[in-house]
């Protein structure tokens, strides 16, 4: 197998629970937490408070009333219904949300013993007022908090690209590897159609996700 | 990093192979470092809680995957049903708050028992 490869069951509208997988070798302390961020500096350095989640994909546009566009569900415990994007934003921690900084993020229902591994897939909604070209208004990261008492745990993240009775776990590299959100009919053989094209009216899930190098 | 002082007046610091893990109950009292160096003594508490925590990103759009970054030390005590809770940033902030033990998300190996609750 190899990278770019379209990641099986990604996506709303999906039941799958292997989609993505991280794996910690050490114990964790506490259950792993989700969040997105518009980050523009280096990370772990933020803008002043407040104000790192100003990007369209976290304050929306009026074609989807201001909601948060990526959305999040942990599938360690239980796969999600089909529609499991939710119609709006939970304040706080909930399972599954839509992602805003600390505002609105998910807990995983889980915390990883010793060579265990956390489950979750996202989508990502896009009305037809998004900005174009929305390349850095849709840009974002998602972060994973994980605490451990003993020693560092070794975090290798995962997507499947085999499918959800049988999965094939292919590891992405840091600095290497990334995650593209495009057309159900994009071709992972040319880069030039990695791209989400907007709806006439309405909004659109994410079509595929692509691990890019 | 922890400092922790037990009652048969051994002091365990965190690194060199000393690891929250590792601390036994029995806890005189506890300290820790901030990553500026500075050094803040916990009020004695029945119980006692830390954890080192880390962050992996991945960049959606344009950017890669991220190599783990540890973004906090977590530290704080409990007294009763109230746990004081202290999350010390890398990036300098400390943030300070009150908590119900109910509240806590730690793994029952996270607490450590102070020598009055021995």
């Amino acid at each position: 197998m190899s990278i770019p490869f379209k990641v099986s069951g990604a996506g709303n509208n999906s039941t799958a629970r292997n989609v993505y997988k991280i794996t910690f070798s050490t114990a964790l302390s506490s259950a792993p937490i989700y969040r997105a961020w518009d980050n523009s500096k280096t990370f772990p350095e933020r803008d002043t408070e407040g104000s790192t989640t100003l990007k369209e994909i976290f304050t929306g546009t009026e074609g989807n009333e201001y909601k948060p566009m990526l959305s999040l569900v942990a599938t360690t415990s239980e796969a999600p219904i089909s529609n499991w994007k939710p119609i709006s934003a939970v304040a706080g921690s909930a399972n599954p949300n839509r992602l805003k900084g600390s505002v609105n993020y998910v807990t995983d229902p889980t915390t990883p013993a010793e060579g265990e591994a956390i489950l979750f897939n996202v989508c990502l909604e896009v009305p037809f007022d998004a900005t174009v070209p929305s390349t850095s208004s849709m840009n974002a990261l998602l972060e994973i908090h994980y605490s451990y008492i003993g020693d560092a745990p070794t975090v290798e993240w995962y997507a499947n690209e085999g499918t959800e009775e049988t999965p094939v776990w292919t590891q992405l590299t840091p600095g290497v590897h990334g995650i593209k959100f495009c057309n159900a009919n994009a071709d992972v053989d040319d880069s030039f159609t990695y791209k989400l094209t907007l709806p006439i009216e309405g909004t659109i899930d994410d079509g595929c996700q692509i691990v890019t190098s | 990093m922890f400092i922790a002082h037990l009652s048969n007046g051994q002091i365990l610091k965190e690194g060199e192979g000393i690891t929250w893990e590792k601390v036994p109950d029995g806890i005189d009292w506890l300290e820790v470092m901030t990553f500026k160096g500075e050094v803040l003594t916990l009020p004695k508490c029945e119980e006692y809680f830390f954890s080192n925590e880390d962050t992996i990103y991945i960049k959606i759009g344009e950017g890669s995957l991220s190599s783990p970054v540890t973004t906090a030390k977590i530290v704080g005590g409990i007294v009763g049903e109230k746990a004081i809770y202290i999350r010390i940033e890398t990036n300098g902030n400390i943030k300070m708050e009150w908590k119900d033990r109910k509240d806590l998300p730690f793994t029952p190996q996270t607490y450590k028992k102070s020598k009055c609750q021995l």
